[in-house]
């Protein structure tokens, strides 16, 4: 049930309320891991049977006009689990925090809120929820982030709410012509070709930012720096999606023309976004600083899946998005385990390798799967991403396809800079409890690398209309 | 079934190793992978009898990527099973060696891994049934390499020669993956029977689409097997342990261009195939030029595969596949062979490389340098080693176009004189150095010693249609062409003989001559100064002009909204409330709004 991914998370949270201590991680993991298992469970129905519409939704009364409906389908539900996932590993790896009961409760919050955006079947609860993310992330890197945590948390939640309040101007214009704001009533609302290009602007000022399409990712870099580790981790492994899902289940759905119209230039944005990116990531010297820009290039490459508005972009751009969490989950719990050694997130002297063999074994697995090798499930959502932009637009395809020279080169360079060369530095190896935690990541990261239907199948039915191409 | 175990058993030993490997000794470790590979090798060999009455094998996995074609499947035919054959016994057999030559090494586990993907990943690239699975397997030979040629990880060249490997090879998989997009994009399926299909089906297709997709997909081919203008990280990549080298030059990567020209070569566009065999032309005489050059004895042979598999893509652009592949097989013995040896001497000399410190080795190692000897023959194309037979059938290939087989037989000239070289000044000629050196271990000899009579007896067998390689032979390569290349390679050889019995120092006007073509071609400082400076540059301009500029505009917008940067940091917590509340608030406001005049 959809209710299910926001009642468990609040109950979670006011759980952690009570005077339980220790208690408090186990619950948020709990929560996360719960999250995961019902989604997936739903996920499963939907994949084995592949029904057309959402298969439960739930309406409450409607006060002020708005109701109250939930729903979930293959697209959320797949984001629901990588969701779930990444909330329980990351609060796994949240060791050690300052008032530990405050700390949590706020991350179930951030879970809820999170969960709720994939399953408002209303743009109002949409953009409550959308909205209500904003509060326990920015408490998160407020409370519990590093040294520049003042500055960054400002301009993210600064550079967020423009973006919001576009949205929310979006919403209530486009609720106040349609009459509803219910989004199965919406997708049947006829709007004019130039209406629908100003709708999709304005929901995209919102959507653009949080992604971060570029040239909107300004807060980025920092926030990934400010952030706690595992704040950072679902901030750009799963919040970033919500704007992959806003764009996909609501601008594609309820705008299809404007956002035709728009995709031209969506597209060259994202190309740009992407080669950016990974340009960027080769100048790094931080960890934070490398995931942040590898993550600006592959969410922009995810972008211009989304914009492209086929049925095998969609396909692809879920299974990357997917892709993407885990990797990325990976990539953080590493830099996590190379600062506790090396005393901060820069890297440099290399030499690590000698006395941590698994240690480099892991991250070159990560680094692996982030720079799209055959057989992790980043090579899969690359390759389709890619293939399906170059159907659509073969020059920027094309363009967007040198981006693997620019991932080898930041990635391996990484690998290079911090652990290979002459021994330097000793660091002890990743201990069981790192190990704990990065293995599950990783054998899913392969699993969906060579079974990546398990995820694209979910998409088929992404606007019932289209027959797609369901199994062959 | 059994096509799956050919791929398969390596593939386990891989994955087996990585997880399981690590309390294991070295000759444990070793043999398993070697294991892996042999039994994938008795797969291969298992089907060649069913080939008379299924000439298309096939093994079905499962699905893999929703695009029509990308499954996990597998065929054989018999020119690709002879090429597994191939892959398989030869990685056997370095996988053997290794066990003698890394000794003292901590690596061993993951070298062993690795061994075993590499195998896996070129089988792939052999029998896999699409162009996205051909590219799995072409994608992944790049990291085995990457893996392998930065093994010692603490050596700094080797970590960089790693790097560099990978992303030369990624600049052609670019290429590639845009050339299966165009193919995907015009034909709807990756699946290369298809694909063919569609090709005899319209006939010659010199379309524009068709000719940029094979455009790009010969740029791959180029990139992975190291041609002209791409060759630059195979002499580097030499930072590797030999057992490497022998495997990337001999089994497992370079030969994957041909492979993939061979296996595609119905839907390459005519006019890109003949610019693959120019180019092969190109690459296969300058490099033989420049191996003339080389003082390190792992250069030489690394610029002697470069020119090689050049003479392969002579055979291959020209639709002589019979005479790429025979080439392709017959190199793949004298190739390891050589490699192998080279390893032997090293192991006995203290990784001496310089050939002018080495010398008079021919009494103290036997078998090596009769090994060595039998690569030699076979690489100056001396009948009756597999070198000449396979040499002939591409010189044959060539008659029609002049230029190009005129390019063949100088190659051959010089590729005589530069094995000699190599051979006389490292065993016959008097030692510079006085040195102990001492026969290896028999877990390398053997190997070697097998390897060697491959190369002297696989051009024999497979003339005399023993050994069956797949495909038709086409026309005996005519008897003026035999003698002629004969005479050219005999010629060479002697040359090479004679200036070089006393050594290195005694032909110094000779070696003065030659040493200027050992830059090579020259493109490493070129594609420093126009690609890898331009990229540095344009990453640090972005990051100081645009990104910072990015930056600053938000910086900006926070500054003026927090009231002109005064006392920031004393009301931001509570602006930020506002600022929430007032949206919240703003959103109940708007919709009571709407509410009231929906009334």
């Amino acid at each position: 049930m959809a209710a299910d991914m926001l009642i468990v998370p609040l109950v979670a949270a006011l759980a952690c309320l009570l005077p339980i201590g220790a208690l408090a991680r186990a619950l948020a993991v709990a929560s996360g891991l719960i999250v995961a298992l019902v989604a997936g469970a739903d996920a499963w129905g939907l994949y084995r049977s592949a029904p057309a519409d959402p298969a439960d939704a739930l309406v409450w009364a409607a006060p002020l006009g708005a109701s109250f409906s939930l729903g979930s389908d293959g697209f959320s539900g797949a984001l629901l689990v990588l969701g779930g996932v990444l909330f329980a590993v990351g609060a796994a790896a949240s060791d050690g925090v300052a008032a530990p009961r405050a700390y949590f409760a706020t991350w179930c919050l951030l879970q809820a809120a999170v969960s709720g955006v994939f399953v408002a079947r209303d743009l109002i609860v949409f953009f409550v929820f959308w909205e209500a993310m904003l509060v326990p992330l920015a408490l998160l890197m407020w409370q519990w982030g590093g040294s520049d945590r003042r500055a960054a948390t400002f301009r993210f939640l600064l550079y967020t709410m423009a973006g919001s309040a576009l949205l929310l101007l979006g919403i209530v214009a486009l609720g106040i012509g349609a009459r509803t704001f219910d989004l199965a009533r919406l997708a049947a609302y006829r709007l004019s070709p130039s209406s629908q290009v100003i709708f999709a602007l304005l929901f995209l000022a919102a959507f653009a930012v949080k992604l971060p399409l570029f040239p909107f990712h300004a807060w980025l870099p920092r926030a990934y720096s400010a952030a706690p580790v595992p704040v950072a981790l679902v901030l750009s492994g799963i919040v970033a999606k919500t704007a992959v899902y806003g764009i996909a289940r609501i601008c594609l759905v309820l705008f299809p023309i404007g956002m035709s119209l728009l995709a031209p230039y969506l597209v060259a944005l994202a190309t740009v976004g992407t080669l950016y990116g990974a340009l960027l990531a080769t100048r790094q010297r931080d960890t934070r600083g490398l995931i942040a820009f590898a993550s600006l290039s592959h969410l922009n490459l995810i972008g211009l899946a989304v914009f492209l508005a086929t049925p095998a972009g969609l396909q692809a751009a879920l299974l990357a998005s997917v892709s993407h969490g885990l990797v990325v989950a990976a990539l953080f719990l590493l830099a996590a385990a190379l600062a506790r050694r090396l005393g901060d997130h820069s890297f440099g002297p290399g030499g690590l390798s000698a006395g941590a063999p698994v240690f480099v074994s892991f991250m070159t697995l990560a680094i692996v799967a982030a720079i799209g090798v055959p057989g992790t499930s980043g090579f899969a959502g690359e390759f389709l991403i890619l293939a399906a932009a170059v159907e659509r637009f073969p020059g920027a395809g094309a363009v967007a396809t040198l981006v693997v020279i620019g991932a080898a080169v930041y990635g391996l360079s990484f690998l290079r800079n911090a652990f290979f060369g002459p021994v330097s530095i000793t660091g002890s190896d990743l201990g069981w409890r790192e190990r704990g935690l990065l293995i599950p990541v990783l054998v899913l990261v392969f699993v969906l690398g060579v079974a990546p239907r398990l995820v694209t199948d979910l998409a088929v039915p992404p606007t019932a209309s289209a027959p797609a191409s369901t199994g062959r | 079934m059994t096509l799956l175990v050919v791929v398969a058993a390596p593939l386990g030993g891989a994955i087996f190793l990585a997880l399981a490997g690590g309390r294991l000794g070295r000759w444990t470790l070793g043999l398993i992978a070697t294991g892996a590979m042999a039994l994938s090798f008795g797969a291969a060999a298992s089907m060649v009898g069913s080939i008379p009455t299924h000439p298309r094998l096939e093994a079905h996995v499962a699905g893999w990527l929703p695009i029509p074609g990308a499954d996990l499947a597998l065929v054989a035919d018999s020119s690709t099973l002879a090429i597994s054959l191939m892959i398989t016994g030869v990685s056997a057999l370095i996988s053997l060696y290794s066990i003698g030559y890394l000794t003292n090494d901590r690596g061993l586990q993951r070298y062993f891994a690795a061994l075993d993907l590499f195998v896996a990943s070129m089988l792939l690239i052999v029998l896999a049934s699409n162009l996205v699975l051909l590219f799995a397997g072409w994608e992944l030979v790049g990291l085995c390499s990457y893996l392998l040629i930065g093994h010692f990880r603490e050596r700094p060249a080797a970590a960089d020669a790693a790097v560099k490997a990978f992303v030369v090879n990624r600049v052609g998989d670019a290429a590639f993956l845009v050339g299966i997009f165009l193919l995907l994009a015009a034909f709807h399926t990756v699946d290369i029977a298809q694909l063919d299909g569609i090709a005899i089906e319209h006939g010659s297709m010199n379309t524009d689409l068709l000719v940029v997709a094979s455009g790009l997909l010969l740029f791959g081919a180029l990139a992975k097997s190291a041609q002209f203008p791409l060759h630059t990280w195979l002499p580097d990549a030499m930072e590797g342990p030999m057992p490497v080298s022998a495997l990337i030059h001999a089994a497992t990567m370079v030969t994957a261009g041909v492979v993939l020209l061979v296996r595609m070569r119905s839907l390459l566009a005519a006019d890109v195939l003949f610019a693959a065999s120019v180019i092969g032309a190109v690459t296969a005489l300058g490099a033989a030029i420049v191996a003339l050059g080389q003082r390190d004895l792992k250069r030489v042979l690394a610029w002697s595969t470069i020119s090689q598999v050049g003479l392969m893509f002579v055979g291959a652009g020209l639709g002589a596949t019979f005479a790429a592949r025979f080439h392709l097989l017959a190199h793949a013995f004298f190739k390891g062979t050589l490699f192998l040896a080279a390893g032997s001497v090293m192991h006995a000399t203290a990784d001496e490389l310089d050939i002018g410190r080495l010398g008079g080795l021919g009494r103290r190692m036997r078998w090596t340098t009769a090994a060595f000897a039998a690569g030699t023959l076979a690489l100056a194309a001396i009948p009756p080693t597999a070198g000449f037979f396979s040499k002939d059938h591409i010189a044959a290939a060539a008659v029609a176009a002049p230029a190009l087989l005129v390019a063949v037989l100088l190659t051959s000239a010089v590729s005589a004189l530069y094995a000699l070289r190599l051979f006389v000044t490292v065993f016959v000629a008097p030692a510079s150095v006085e040195r102990e050196a001492h026969e290896s271990p028999m877990v390398m000899v053997i190997p070697l010693v097998l390897l060697a009579l491959a190369a002297v007896s696989f051009g024999g067998l497979v003339s005399a249609g023993i050994v069956p390689i797949g495909g038709a032979p086409g026309d005996e390569p005519p008897i003026w062409l035999a003698a002629t290349s004969f005479a050219i390679a005999l010629g060479g050889a002697a040359t090479g003989w004679l200036v070089y019995r006393h050594g290195l120092e005694r032909a110094e006007r000779v070696e003065r001559v030659t040493a200027r073509a050992a830059g090579g071609f020259g493109l490493d400082p070129l594609y420093s100064r126009v690609l890898v400076r331009p990229f540095r540059a344009a990453a640090r301009e972005l990051e100081r002009g645009a990104e910072r500029l990015n930056q600053r505009s938000i910086d900006a917008l926070a500054l003026a909204v927090a009231g002109a940067g005064i006392a920031v940091r004393r009301i931001q917590g509570g602006y930020v409330r506002g600022y929430e509340a007032l949206l919240l608030a703003g959103t109940v406001a708007l919709l009571a709004y709407w509410n009231w005049n929906a009334r």
